[in-house]
């Protein structure tokens, strides 16, 4: 470019010390080894002496600057409701009901846009302020006023109408709106879309800002109102699998909304989302929505526990007779009531359930309940399953814990492997790239052009079988019902060994107990209790760790939940410890 | 019956290859500790998952090179691409040259590469930041060489070599130095191959005067592109070498010496054996005063006491007229063998059995008996022991002779080796090769050994040296 004229400007890069500067097309110097912009820039003393060729890039660059930032206007709540909508169409496509898109998603963002007063109500945030100076601008652009209208057709928006006119030659020269203009002085930035520097800098109290991640929390609220057989851990999943677009869904964007500058900060994800996030912020936005009591989650919705119970069962490859038990937790702990399940946010104390979470922790505690899990019952209890399977082989057989471990641990193993690799494998960075300004513009464009090279030749170099073809979505990640001899299938098996006939019913063979809290936290802490994985037996750190991973949660709130309901419980032999303080750790039950 | 570690063990061990597994430092095993380290690490500032996807990239890459699976590298190595865009700017500014090391070791290996891919790679690489091109020329370099191609090596390199960009940083001037002096290598190597023809021509033929002024030529050309890289401080062995061997042919014998006198003993340089070995080797070939030599010598010996020429340093020093020089000449001696190295060295042994006696006859047993003070708790079990003794005996037996002489003289009779061998009949041959006049009695077994020993040579040595 202009080394030439970059000469006389002798500065150290502040980032890669070397000497070598450019001229960018608006005589700002960059280095040309680190593409780093510095603040200053050339200075014309003399008009006079400017040389033809300077003049000739500025008008380049201007010429070059308004191809750019041509596109149609938008605003960035829009690019939300582009990408809700996106996500909403691939649940659909994944088999969620249709009414979820069209009843439920759009009610519910239409009561956001009401309620963080972006429209829908007399005074839009942006349309009052901004009325004025864009009309005064540009009077062709009358559309500001039904602004509202524009938003109110969710399904499909449309930008059409927003200034779209080509100037191919730059005589006419459409005015920067002011607002703008004051911006890009102040600080350089600016943004693709309309208000995208206003909203970055908009911090409102009691105002819940809309980010990509809380785009998933939306979407789970309308599964959780339809009652829909999804959990958030699938939801999740999904999202990892590429199922519903959530990392780079801008690049779905119509061709013509154009996205950079600080566009970037609040499109560009570069994280997944966590389990814990998104819980929090459904939460959150259910109770900025002010939204009313949610369906009831009664005993054949599939988020009850019981059902959630068997589904698990089924996942990890457990006998089906545990279910019985399960259901007998879920009745004694209360954990399946109608009001316990149902989310009401207007309630005084909003809080829902992790019902994937609960679920699990129910058959972790009939675990801990059949087998002790104290790295020693289970395995003589597998002694004896192990022994009587070897003497009655045409009997069903009976469960045997160690059997179950090693065909689990194996497969989990291989299965964590592949999402390790997955994950280190994932492409992040999206075809379309976006960048700061438009300084930044060719050198992200032709960083993006090398990577896609360098790719290129290193994909000719990889084996020849084809990368791993997308998973089908599916709420199971195990399939044991055609495993074979490597992956027997535990469904069918009793659970004789471990349960005797107490009176009328079954009970647990194994009358001895340990709890996972003894004592939960009551300060501010906001945690309940604490994992210290160490401090656990290995089968229960095993079963811990196979069901997060699982869930994609932390061991930590799975912890969590198995020791709520061991508090649910044994309310008693809590409220006697309170009493005694006894440190035993292990106690019999009842 | 089996308890539950003992399964975790074998599975673990079954299934996954022990790769994340700790061993600590008894040998026991915790599988949970690895784990625990991650959590600890990823605490406190969260990281982007961007951040860790090119993270874990980059560790099974490593992973995948170690164990030679070029495809799976390849694999990774697409994906770790992405680092070129990080927002992180520190880490995609270091992103390139990872970026060439993996991919230029992989595309090195793999079995669908070839030199075209290479070469394209290579090319992108370069433009890829200013900061590099020089490095990444210079390593496209040596693998074209290393592939044979000699001709489009030197084309890259005269390209790297007249490449500019702005202000050069001070690093890269060493760089363009180097790549000088690589190409003054490569030109090395077909003025010697050149040279060889020239040998193999009559001197009274026509062509063999054209050839040599050819081959003139072309050495003055080289030595300038050698020449720039001498200068600066460090270790350049194989370029000091054939710049000072065209100096030679050339007959610029003085600049020869100065090049060399410089590359030893001018203090910005590390000290490098290599450039005293240079110098003593041009000397010796100059027919330079003995002095000189022992001058140069003497500087290798404080820093490689072990090394071949030592011997060869020992043979001057013997020869010298000088009495410390002499007394030098036994440390060195005495040096050679501290080495383990060294211990097999026949004729080190064989020159310290002469010299020894050449001292003890000579009244200086003050100077042995200062080089065996410090030795004599050590060498006994390290040279003399009963198994060297043995094995010596077995393997080589003149190097058992030499020992035995030497240890009779240092630690007398009776001691292990001597008496050992005394056993085995080396006895003979000590009496073939005992320059003594006197009649050995056969009838006395070792006895005469000492007796001879004692009467002798080493009368002198018993009080003070013998324990």
């Amino acid at each position: 470019m202009d080394l030439e004229e970059a000469k006389e400007f002798k500065e150290r890069c502040t980032q890669c010390a070397a000497v070598s500067w450019g001229l960018t097309d608006e005589g700002k110097y960059y280095c040309t080894s680190c593409h780093n912009v510095t603040e200053r820039s050339k200075e014309v003393i003399n008009t006079g002496a400017i040389p033809n060729t300077k003049i000739k890039t500025i008008n380049r660059g201007l010429k070059r600057k308004k191809k750019l930032e041509k596109g149609w206007d938008w605003y960035v709540c829009e690019g939300f409701q582009h990408i809700l909508c996106q996500q909403a169409e691939a649940l659909k496509a994944l088999g969620v009901g249709p009414e979820l898109k069209n009843e439920v998603l759009h009610n519910f963002w239409k009561r956001y846009l009401q309620k963080s007063k972006q429209a829908y109500c007399k005074n839009p945030v942006y349309t009052s302020r901004r009325k004025a100076a864009v009309l005064e601008d540009n009077p062709s652009h009358s559309d500001w006023d039904s602004e509202p209208e524009v938003l109110s057709d969710v399904s499909c928006p449309s930008f059409v109408e927003s200034g779209t006119e080509s100037q191919p030659d730059g005589r006419t020269q459409k005015p920067v709106p002011i607002s703008k203009a004051s911006h890009s002085e102040m600080a350089s930035v600016c943004s693709g879309s309309l208000d995208g520097v206003e909203y970055s800098l908009r911090k409102e109290k009691g105002i819940v800002k809309m980010t990509v991640p809380r785009t998933l929390a939306f979407c789970y609220l309308s599964l959780l109102w339809q009652r829909e057989t999804v959990t958030l851990s699938d939801l999740l999943r999904f999202v990892e699998e590429g199922h519903i677009p959530y990392i780079n869904a801008f690049q779905h964007f119509p061709e013509e909304m154009k996205l950079y500058g600080r566009d970037k900060g609040i499109f560009a994800i570069e994280s997944w989302p966590t389990y814990e996030d998104i819980y929090k912020t459904m939460i959150e936005i259910a109770k900025f929505l002010d939204l009313p009591r949610f369906p009831d989650i009664t005993e054949d919705c599939y988020l009850h526990p019981n059902l959630l119970c068997m589904k698990y069962l089924m996942e990890v490859n457990l006998p089906d007779e545990m279910n019985d038990l399960t259901c007998q937790v879920v009745k004694m702990t209360g954990i399946g009531d109608v009001d316990f399940l149902t989310f009401d946010p207007i309630a005084k104390m909003a809080k829902t359930v992790k019902y994937d979470a609960q679920a699990a922790a129910v058959i972790v505690v009939v675990l801990k309940l059949l087998f002790l899990l104290d790295d020693s019952a289970e395995w003589s209890l597998s002694n004896i399953a192990e022994k009587y399977n070897e003497n009655n082989k045409e009997d069903k057989p009976w469960f045997d814990f160690r059997k179950w471990y090693q065909v689990m641990k194996r497969a989990i193993d291989e299965k964590k492997q592949e999402w390790e690799e997955a994950r280190a494998k994932y492409v992040w960075k999206s075809e379309k790239p976006l960048y700061h300004s438009s300084i930044d513009r060719a050198v992200v464009y032709k960083r993006r052009e090398m990577v896609v090279d360098l790719q290129k030749q290193f994909s000719t170099l990889v084996a020849s079988t084809p990368t791993v073809e997308r998973k089908r979505p599916s709420s199971f990640q195990f399939n044991w019902a055609e495993g074979g001899a490597a992956r027997p299938c535990f469904h069918g098996h009793s659970l004789q060994a471990v349960l005797k006939k107490k009176g009328p019913s079954l009970a647990p063979a194994n009358s001895l107990y340990w709890l996972s809290t003894q004592k939960f936290c009551r300060s501010y802490c906001k945690h309940v209790t604490t994992y210290e994985e160490s401090n656990f037996s290995l089968s229960y750190q095993f079963i811990i760790n196979l069901f997060s991973f699982l869930l994609r949660i932390k061991t930590s709130s799975l912890h969590e939940e198995v020791s709520l309901i061991e508090k649910r419980l044994f309310k008693t032999k809590y409220s006697e410890t309170k009493k005694k303080s006894s440190r035993s750790k292990k106690r019999r039950k009842y | 019956m089996s308890d539950f570690s003992e399964e975790l063990i074998r599975s673990k061990t079954e299934d996954d290859q022990e790769e994340s597994c700790v061993f600590s430092g008894t040998g026991m095993y915790f599988p949970w500790l690895q784990k625990h380290i991650d959590a600890v690490a990823t605490e406190g500032k969260k990281e982007k998952d961007f951040a860790q996807t090119t993270s874990a990239c980059l560790g099974f890459i490593r992973e995948a090179l170690l164990k030679h699976r070029w495809q799976e590298a390849a694999g990774y190595m697409h994906s770790y691409l992405q680092v070129l865009e990080d927002s992180d700017s520190q880490k995609r500014l270091g992103a390139p040259e990872i970026i060439w090391k993996l991919g230029s070791e992989i595309l090195f290996y793999h079995p669908k590469s070839n030199m075209e891919t290479f070469n394209t790679f290579a090319d992108r690489m370069k433009n890829m930041g200013v900061m590099n091109y020089l490095k990444i020329s210079l390593q496209h370099a040596l693998y074209l060489m290393h592939h044979g191609m000699l001709e489009e090596a030197n084309r890259n390199l005269s390209r790297a070599e007249t490449w500019r960009y702005g202000e050069k940083s001070s690093s890269q001037e060493v760089l363009i130095n180097l790549i000088q002096a690589y190409k003054g290598l490569l030109q090395y190597y077909t003025w010697s191959k050149k040279k060889m023809e020239l040998s193999n021509l009559d001197k009274d033929d026509y062509a063999y005067n054209t050839a040599s002024r050819t081959m003139l030529n072309h050495s003055w050309k080289t030595s300038v592109n050698l020449g720039a890289l001498i200068q600066t401080p460090g270790v350049w062995d194989p370029f000091v070498k054939s710049y000072v061997e065209m100096l030679e042919f050339c007959g610029d014998q003085d600049g020869a010496r100065e090049v060399l006198n410089n590359y030893a003993y001018d203090e910005k340089f590390p000290s490098n054996p290599n450039a005293h070995v240079y110098l003593y080797n041009f000397l010796k070939r100059e027919k330079a005063p003995r002095e000189k030599l022992i001058s140069v010598l003497k500087i290798l010996y404080q820093i490689v006491p072990s090394h071949k020429l030592m011997l060869e340093f020992h043979r001057l020093l013997r020869k010298s007229e000088k009495e410390d020089h002499h007394k030098l000449g036994l440390e060195v001696l005495f040096g050679v063998l501290d080495f383990a190295g060294c211990t097999k060295n026949i004729t080190a042994w064989k020159y310290l059995a002469k010299y020894l006696r050449q001292m003890l006859m000579g009244d200086h047993l003050a100077w042995v008996q200062e080089e065996w003070n410090s030795r004599k708790n050590w060498w006994p079990r390290f040279h003399f022991s009963s198994f060297w003794a043995k094995s010596d005996w077995q393997e080589d037996k003149p190097l058992a002779c030499e020992k035995a002489l030497v240890a009779g003289m240092l630690l007398g009779k009776g001691r292990g080796f001597v008496f050992f061998l005394c056993r085995h009949g080396l006895w003979a041959i000590l009496r073939l090769r005992s320059r003594t006049k006197r009649t050995w009695s056969s009838a006395q077994g070792h006895g005469v050994l000492e007796r001879e020993l004692v009467n002798g040579r080493c009368i002198e040595l018993r009080p003070g040296i013998c324990w």
